[in-house]
């Protein structure tokens, strides 16, 4: 790590300065020309036909321009290509409250309103499903008959993998457990927003709050029939996502749709409750769990049933269900395994991806069963984590390549850190009653290395696709000009693109100015979902500027009279798991993943030295500058160079292999410390040690943020989030009573980031978005039990849960 | 939430012209709602659970503000006084310590810089069922409280019968203030009348209190306690932020060796339940406490309303109320 000029020192995100001084255009700040306000009319009903309805009077009302409902759009969409269950506006019937039926445009946000209160809608209701388990029962009418289905089911992913029976046989403890997880929002800051300008030609220019530019691009012009080359999708400033924004919207199709209809400029922002309504955030789930533990082998089996409520559409949920599983594969060995998840749909808002996508409930599972065997074998749950983790260079049960794994010394320093050893002591209960200390790890991908829209990119194979590529340009000044697809949702995206540029190039993070996420500027990424961009964008842009270099030096040695240097062909990579640390193919499009570029020459303080040019000793010491160099580059005409990152070819062949499957895993340990009050059931998190292996933090400043909103997160889940229906209405739709913990509950936070080095991953860089938010929960029901000797498997573990399970171990005369 | 339906608005300097003004429009038969802070009104604006087409903004009436100490006896604090106002006055902060402390626990800073003392006395009941936007409240058909014919936490409700609404009570200045038997000061069309606070609250939910259409809350006065032994403690799930879900406060003093204690709980019911208790030659302290623990939970009917279970806030009543006597007990 040492050596680097910009990568691995703390820097304030670009644009903090803009965000806090209040300068910062979100999508909702953006002043089109004369806009119309476009407001959405909302089902009231949970599962009714639309017998009738009628905008008429709305249509005449004073201002408005247009009205539309279903029959205004004859696609439906999805972000999967296999679930596109999903329309714009309902058509013919409802499926949630909160769903919208019709939407107006007009000149003012007052007028839109009130035409609302005029359109006339005619149920008739027909009877909710909204209970997961009856969801599976056939009852002779379903939520999605197109799908000729006799039940609710939506999706049933399972694998197993081993003999369960065997691996069972060999335990010395088995444990299980029934588990419970309410339905949870994002709770970004940001509500949803759009904006869509219409040009004298037609072309729409879309400005929208989202994660993925590239999928709302295909998707608007999938919905309205358009082309993709009239619609240009711009994110503007965003103001968190955590996976709610990660999905193509109805609302988004809706304000393009009225654009069309009326040549106007149209603009919409969400109310808080209307992000309740649109959701997609993690699914209600009941988990069964049983593990098989070894006290030398580890866990010898685990098996996992779990049942996850989709609501009313598909969303990400196919891969859910698959992640629900997949995601205990790490980060211990696994041998014997096997998971089957049902994901349901019921007359609810939808649910999708939430940070940490399908792997945190069970996350929380797996820890606690793990710490229940680790009492009952009488070994340290620290230790015995030790002993099973995961190591680096390894292969899983289902085929995920483990590159590098830091979490052994990641966990080793929580245990000093945190003072583990004298606070667990021999067994658990060491600490006073009400006083405990818990500890649980994690995995998580960096990136999915099957990307979702596999379009086959020159006949290629779909796991070949370009994840994303990174275009750069330079200046006459020198100042470089980053364009690249990857969405800065708040988490500091384009910080660390530009500084891994910088880093490249030598020059200071100031000459580097990032032009993001426009489907018009910039080349294709996927956008900002499963922990990508770092890693994938990362490598593109780090390969971009790999190129931009050699232009350079190559420039750099004709001004100095020297012969350009030689870069060697790299040889194949001899281990399945180095693909990373080659020299850069120049002959090929790819780079390859975080590629060697030393060439010889130094680039800093805006000079280009030679020490020992390669195959050209004679140049040691000659130097020249970096505008001389850029001038004589620029004698080419423009100066420009791109990268690209595509995932190594990888899995196995089985149903299913591409689920959780990632170029590279980071690792977390949390050791969490609680205090819980037996008289009122509250639990105070004191203080968590988070060792997180993200592989060379490239801004640590940003690392450090992601990990403790990770944990403001996990701390949301474990004590009190919760979405509330009754009858299939969302009774906690605002920020007054669904409750996300204030900063008076954030605990002390130590964090540890691990000396690891990812060999694929951009300066040996991994994920930090995700990860680090599910082996918290579990941290801090294991402490509780330390600290007052319950289990719980139910989450929230709100106070009543706690005080009642109190009082009854005390009744059982503990 | 929506947008505001529009409405007259009117920003009287003097109390006679705001009585005048609320008067004329009361002869006119126009809804018209009193604005203080605004903190608890305008969600209910957006929301269109009212929709007054007047409002008479109370905030640059100069009388209704501020602390005064009258002859080293009363404490009179201007319904206008700003919760944070209450919490830094060195009056409040020296006489009357319990409520600045109940004052500093609401809400969030942000909101206590503009919510008042007599809005907080007279902050609208609310319930899960009743506190929604339009949308949302179709769903489930309007309440009795928001213009409907049904309860959505007691089915089988029916007009004439009280309480007909139940939603709560979620006040955390009156428990402390009821058991200082502070009194309120009311302007109305006939002049001045004086109502104590322990006899101001009604057992429902939209009725609330005896404040009638065109009266304005003007002060709240407190005789100066010789020694103020009252404690406060609020039940929510975040230190910031929510309404209570519990209150309770608990009064304690003792005349030559005669335990008085008062309890007022607020959050969980229709009203703020107020029970005294007091030893004597056959009850002693501690059997005084069971018994206002179990009296109080007795007189409390929390339902399904919010985050916290009933059962669960029943539970905490008895754990609040002894947390409160401690503190007293430790503060001699």
């Amino acid at each position: 790590m040492s050596g680097y000029n910009v990568i691995g020192k703390p820097t304030p995100c670009l644009g903090s300065l803009d965000k806090v001084t209040g300068r910062a255009q979100y999508t909702d700040d953006i002043v089109l020309h004369n806009p119309l306000i476009v407001r959405i009319l909302r089902s009231t009903r949970a599962s009714a036909k639309i017998k009738e309805i009628d905008t008429t009077l709305a249509e005449r009302f004073p201002g408005v321009k247009a009205a539309i409902t279903g029959k205004d759009f004859k696609n439906t969409f999805g972000v999967l290509p296999i679930s596109k269950d999903e329309p714009a506006i309902a058509k013919d019937v409802v499926r949630y409250i909160g769903e919208p039926v019709a939407a107006v445009a007009a000149e003012n946000a007052k007028a839109a309103e009130e035409a609302m209160r005029l359109i006339y809608v005619k149920y008739t209701d027909i009877k909710p499903c909204l209970d997961s388990r009856q969801a599976l029962e056939k009852t002779g009418s379903t939520i999605h008959p197109e799908l000729k289905r006799d039940t609710n089911l939506h999706k049933s992913a399972h694998q197993q993998f081993g003999d369960m029976s065997e691996g069972f046989k060999n335990a010395s403890a088995v444990v299980e457990g029934s588990f419970e997880f309410k339905p949870l929002n994002h709770a970004f800051t940001e509500p949803h927003a759009t904006q869509v300008e219409i040009d004298g030609s037609g072309d729409l220019t879309v400005y929208s709050s989202t994660q993925v530019p590239h999928y709302l691009h295909i998707a608007l012009s999938e919905v309205l029939e358009f082309p993709l080359h009239r619609i240009r999708v711009v994110k503007p400033f965003l103001g968190g996502g955590f996976g709610g924004k990660s999905d193509p919207f109805g609302h988004e199709m809706i304000c393009a749709k009225l654009a069309l209809m009326t040549g106007r400029n149209t603009k919409l922002a969400l109310s808080r409750e209307e992000v309740f309504f649109t959701n997609h955030g993690r699914h209600p789930t009941e988990i069964k769990m049983k593990l098989g533990l070894h006290p030398e082998c580890g866990i010898t089996a685990l098996e996992t049933e779990a049942l996850i409520d989709g609501g009313a559409y598909g969303s990400f949920g196919v891969v859910t269900s698959y992640y629900n599983g997949v995601l205990l594969q790490g980060p211990y060995r696994v041998p014997n395994f096997s998971f089957k998840c049902d994901r349901v749909y019921t007359n609810k808002p939808m649910c999708g991806a939430m940070r940490g996508h399908g792997g945190v409930n069970p996350r929380f599972a797996s820890e606690v069963l793990l710490d229940m065997a680790c009492v009952k074998a009488g070994i340290d749950p620290c230790e015995a984590r030790l002993k099973f983790l995961l190591q680096e260079n390894t292969i899983t049960a289902n085929e995920f390549r483990i590159t590098s794994c830091g979490l052994s010394e990641g966990l080793k320093t929580a245990m000093e850190r945190s003072g583990w050893r004298e606070k667990y002591g021999e067994k658990h209960g060491k600490l006073p009653y009400g006083k405990g200390i818990g500890v649980a790890c994690g995995f998580f991908i960096s990136g999915s290395a099957l990307p979702i829209l596999w379009n086959n990119q020159g006949g290629k194979d779909k796991s070949e696709a370009t994840q994303s590529t990174v275009r750069l340009t330079i200046d006459f000044d020198g100042g470089v000009t980053v364009y690249t697809g990857a969405s800065d949702i708040g988490q500091g995206s384009d910080t660390v693109i530009a500084m891994m540029v910088a880093e490249v190039l030598g020059i200071p993070l100031s000459m580097i100015k990032i032009i993001a996420a426009d489907t018009r500027l910039c080349p294709v990424d996927f956008g900002s979902y499963s922990s990508r961009v770092t890693f994938m964008a990362g490598n593109a842009a780090r390969n971009a500027a790999i190129r931009m270099r050699k232009a350079l030096t190559e420039a750099a040695c004709k001004l100095m009279g020297l012969p350009p240097p030689v870069y060697k062909r790299p040889e194949e990579p001899v281990n399945f798991f180095r693909q990373g640390g080659r020299k850069p193919d120049f002959s090929s499009v790819y780079l390859g993943p975080n590629p060697d570029y030393s060439d010889g020459f130094i680039f800093k303080d805006m000079k280009i030295g030679c020490v020992s040019a390669s195959g050209s000793a004679s140049g040691s010491g000659k130097s020249i500058s970096y505008m001389e160099a850029v001038s004589k580059a620029l004698e080419g005409g423009a100066l420009q160079a791109s990268g690209i990152y595509v995932s190594p070819k990888m899995g196995g062949k089985f149903k299913g292999a591409g689920a959780g499957l990632s170029p590279s895993y980071s690792f977390t340990a949390f050791i969490t410390e609680v205090s819980v009050d037996p008289d009122t059931g509250f639990v105070k998190v004191d203080k968590v040690t988070c060792a997180h292996d993200c592989g060379t933090p490239i801004n640590p400043l940003a690392v450090e943020g992601q990990i403790e909103g990770s944990i403001h997160m996990g701390l949301g889940q474990a004590l009190m989030e919760s979405m509330n229906y009754v009858d299939g209405a969302i009774q906690n739709p605002s920020f007054l009573e669904y409750k996300i913990p204030s900063p008076f509950e954030q605990p002390k936070i130590d964090i540890i980031c691990p000396r690891s080095d990812e060999s694929e991953g951009p300066f040996g860089a991994k994920e930090v978005g995700e990860g680090a938010l599910a082996p918290l929960v579990p941290s801090v029901a294991n402490a509780i039990y330390d600290a007052v000797g319950i289990r719980l498997m139910s989450v929230p573990m709100t106070p009543d849960k706690v005080l009642e399970a109190i009082s009854k171990v005390r009744e059982g005369g503990r | 939430m929506a947008l505001m339906a529009g409405f007259r608005y009117y920003r009287p300097t003097a109390l006679d012209e705001a009585v005048g003004i609320a008067g004329k429009l009361a002869s006119d038969s126009e809804e018209f709602n009193f604005c203080s802070g605004g903190t608890d009104l305008v969600p209910l604006l957006k929301n269109r659970l009212i929709a007054p087409s007047s409002i008479i903004s109370l905030t640059a009436i100069k009388e209704l503000g501020g602390v005064a100490l009258r002859n080293e006896r009363t404490v009179s604090i201007g319904s206008q006084t700003t919760l944070d106002e209450l919490i830094g006055n060195n009056i409040v902060r020296k006489l009357l310590p319990s409520v600045s402390e109940a004052a500093s626990l609401v809400a969030t800073r942000q909101i206590r810089n503009r919510a008042t003392a007599g809005g907080n006395l007279l902050v609208n009941n609310r319930c899960i069922f009743f506190n929604q936007s339009e949308t949302n409240r179709k769903a489930h058909g309007e309440c009795f409280k928001s213009g409907g014919e049904a309860c959505h936490l007691i089915p089988n409700a029916v007009r004439g019968k009280a309480p007909l609404c139940r939603a709560r009570f979620v006040s955390d200045l009156a428990p402390v203030l009821m058991l200082m038997d502070a009194r309120l000061s009311v302007a109305g069309p006939s002049g001045y009348i004086h109502v104590p606070l322990a006899e101001f609250y009604i057992k429902d939910g939209i009725e609330r209190n005896r404040l009638e259409k065109g009266e304005i809350l003007t002060h709240v006065e407190v005789r100066v306690p010789r020694y103020e032994r009252i404690a406060y403690e609020k039940l929510r799930i975040r230190n910031a932020i929510d309404f209570p879900s519990l209150g309770v406060a608990v009064s304690l003093s003792d005349v030559h060796g005669i335990w008085s204690m008062g309890v007022a709980v607020s959050g969980a019911d229709t009203h703020p339940v107020l029970l005294n208790f007091s030893t004597n030659e056959s009850v002693g302290f501690d059997e005084m406490l069971l018994n206002a623990c179990h009296e109080v939970t007795k007189a409390v009917t929390p339902l399904k309303q919010e985050f916290f279970p009933p059962s669960y806030k029943k539970k905490m009543i008895a754990v609040f109320i002894n947390r409160c006597v401690k503190r007293l007990l430790e503060k001699q």
